[in-house]
């Protein structure tokens, strides 16, 4: 993985001295709430319903051991000793003193971490795939570029006063599992070049992003990049918060027209002042060759229920045959959905250095991921897994809910999300007909923003409003990977206690109806529609 | 001696300046249609940039316009909604007078130059990306 040197970690304990001297302004009462709020913001400090939350920015979600035991410390000794990992392949820390914050950054800053553009409206924490580098079915290696964005993105002069946040995605395999069309860049790699999707986003007006440019070379990138967000930066709405992704200038000027003013754009730089320099990319790629892979041997031949639905559901053929990549669940009936303890952090961390060369991935479904495993080792992983209560196997399940943190976090929240999340999970354990429906998700948002994706589920619930009463509207039919659509309303939106039984009669319409168990979920609707789930949800 | 008169982009004629004069740019305007004769001319005293908050970033893709494919290398004023924390990017964008409210702007300017070591990025600054100071340091 990537290793700092003396200059990034110069960079990150001179944003630390700034944001510490802003943090000191604002308990010393120069600065306002108000004058404050954009500083905190820039450096991930929101201030929640009950407490300030501090999110650290999980570069393309990849954590070394070593990293993930000192979030756990962090989570101890400045939390409750809990963290709660995001769909932005982040971590968030929900109970912290403003005085805090400064030590928490030079604790993070110990292990090359850092909260920088991790809010505000700039540009994010860039996501990828979680099997970044070990998937079979990888082309290129989205790492290395993802790490040049997120450089070349750090404190950038002329956009980090954009007109709304930022987010970047990029899929370098066959299958998109990073959700690219979902972003405002989707960026996908191919071994001669990269082709760009651009005005892709949820909230309240969902959009699969179109294809920008083909065939991009690479060495290209920083500047097709710069060109982009110019145009982004100078005609992107800022008179409506709610119209000023750049989805809607992107769907409001056509694709092929602001395709074109981009290209102008492109064309008007001065390119090598923009790109990164010749070497930059492959000195950045060689930072993310393979481990020291050992014969990885034989997966052990014990007869154990558990341990074979977990093989089933929560292992991934890994490029090497004698390797997998092994998904840990944070989905479980104890836990919020994303949420891990500090002593399940050190313990995965252990894990890592025993039996997975000391790396681990955080997925966009709020889940840990080891993404190196022999084979051999998979049951003395999943034994230990078992005592941490870390070995639920549900991966890609309807129980791998996907959640925001919903009302009881958040200040934007309409409705709560993490309540419906454990009373839909245990209303799944309670029907054994529901325990086998295969691959099917489920994703709670608590309002319009859409943090839980809603829009690209099987199964959306998204939180309104009404009267000061919480009620769920239902989507169904969504998808993320690289067929993307945006999931359609059922109908009217329904009451917290109506959603557990319009669900069974989802479920037990798809049961009933379904060609056999190999038809999907996603399958079934696309072959179904909307209509026949129209009448079960609503009669 | 008089002080420039500031003309608004929109009433830039299709004429050389005839005396001492600034340029004001809002926030919404096109740099680009600024006239190169302007650009060029002895009379341009400086070339202002309006913050009419300081969420509004557009301010800063002028200024890089403005510098790096217009190449203006006259003064460049940010004014408006200038915040101090603001400070650094201004510089590096290529801004270098503030409407600053701040009771020491000097100072302030001084620290927001030092505050950073090194940068990822070129910019209208001049400073050496990281990038290629790694590549002289090896």
């Amino acid at each position: 993985m990537y290793q700092y040197d003396e200059f990034d970690r110069d960079f990150v304990q001179d944003r630390i001295g700034e944001f510490t001297d802003q943090v000191q302004r604002r308990l010393s009462g120069e600065l306002t709430e108000d004058q404050f709020k954009p500083l905190r913001l820039m450096n991930g400090l929101y201030l929640q319903l009950h407490a300030y939350m501090l999110r650290v920015a999980i570069p393309y979600g990849v954590l070394s051991s070593h990293q993930l035991r000192a979030l756990g410390d962090i989570a101890d000794q400045f939390d409750r000793a809990f963290g709660h990992f995001t769909t932005r392949q982040n971590i968030q820390f929900n109970w912290i003193k403003l005085k805090d914050a400064p030590r928490i950054l030079e604790a993070l800053a110990k292990v090359d971490m850092h909260a920088l553009q991790t809010s505000g409206n700039c540009i994010r924490n860039v996501t990828t795939d979680a099997r970044a580098g070990a998937a079979p079915d990888e082309v290129v290696d989205p790492r290395a570029v993802a790490e040049l964005i997120r450089q070349w993105s750090s404190l950038h002069p002329e956009f980090s006063y954009l007109p709304r946040k930022f987010k970047i995605a990029i899929s370098g395999a066959s299958q998109d599992r990073a959700a690219i069309r979902a972003h405002d860049i989707g960026i996908a790699l191919k071994p001669k070049g990269l082709d760009l999707y651009v005005g892709g986003g949820l909230g309240r007006t969902p959009h699969i992003a179109p294809l920008i440019k083909k065939n991009l070379p690479y060495d290209e990138l920083l500047s097709y990049l710069t060109a982009c967000l110019r145009v982004y930066n100078r005609y992107g709405r800022r008179d409506n918060l709610y119209k000023a992704r750049i989805k809607i200038l992107v769907s409001s000027l056509g694709a092929e027209d602001f395709a074109k003013q981009v290209d102008d754009e492109y064309q008007s730089l001065d390119r090598s002042r923009h790109n990164a320099i010749a070497g930059e990319l492959e000195r950045i790629q060689s930072h993310f060759i393979d481990p020291d892979f050992i014969d990885g041997g034989k997966l052990s031949s014990h007869k154990d229920e558990g341990f074979t639905a977990f093989i089933k559901s929560n292992t991934h053929a890994h490029k090497r045959g004698d390797h997998l990549s092994v998904s840990i669940s944070l989905k479980n009936r104890h836990q919020a959905p994303g949420d891990a303890s500090s002593h399940q952090m050190r313990a995965v961390a252990d894990l890592a250095d025993l039996y997975a060369y000391s790396e681990i991935r955080v997925s966009h479904t709020q889940n840990l991921m080891l993404p190196h495993v022999p084979k051999s080792a998979l049951w003395p992983l999943y034994e230990t897994l078992k005592d941490l209560g870390l070995s639920t196997s549900n991966i890609g399940q309807i129980t791998d809910i996907i959640c925001c943190p919903g009302l009881d976090y958040c200040s934007l929240a309409n409705a709560r999300s993490i309540p419906l999340s454990e009373a839909l999970t245990e209303l799944i354990h309670a029907h054994p007909r529901f325990h086998d429906l295969g691959p099917l998700s489920l994703k709670i948002s608590g309002c319009i923003n859409a943090c839980g994706h809603h829009h690209i589920a099987d199964i959306g619930l998204l939180g309104v409003d009404k009267q000061g009463e919480e009620f769920y509207q239902i989507l169904l039919g969504g998808r993320a990977d690289e067929a993307a659509r945006i999931g359609l309303i059922t109908g009217k939106a329904l009451r917290f206690d109506e959603i557990g039984p319009a669900l069974t009669r989802i479920l037990d319409h798809y049961l009933a109806h379904r060609q056999g168990p190999l038809e999907t979920f996603g399958a079934f609707f696309e072959r179904e529609g909307l209509t026949p789930f129209k009448e079960a949800v609503h009669g | 001696m008089a002080e420039p008169i500031i003309f608004a982009l929109n009433t830039l004629l299709d004429q050389d300046p005839q005396c001492e004069c600034i340029i004001r740019i809002e926030a919404s305007e096109d740099v680009r249609l600024i006239p190169p004769s302007w650009l060029s001319s002895p009379y341009l005293k400086a070339i202002e940039i309006d913050f009419p908050s300081f969420r509004d970033g557009r301010g800063f893709s002028s200024a890089r316009i403005l510098r790096s494919e217009m190449n203006y290398q006259g003064p460049l004023k940010a004014v408006g909604n200038v915040l101090k924390d603001q400070l650094f990017v201004m510089l590096r964008s290529g801004f270098d007078e503030f409407a600053l409210k701040d009771p020491m702007p000097e100072k302030a300017i001084e620290s927001a130059k030092t505050r950073f070591r090194h940068v990822y990025q070129h910019a209208s600054d001049h400073h050496a990306s990281i990038a290629e100071k790694r590549r002289g340091r090896s």
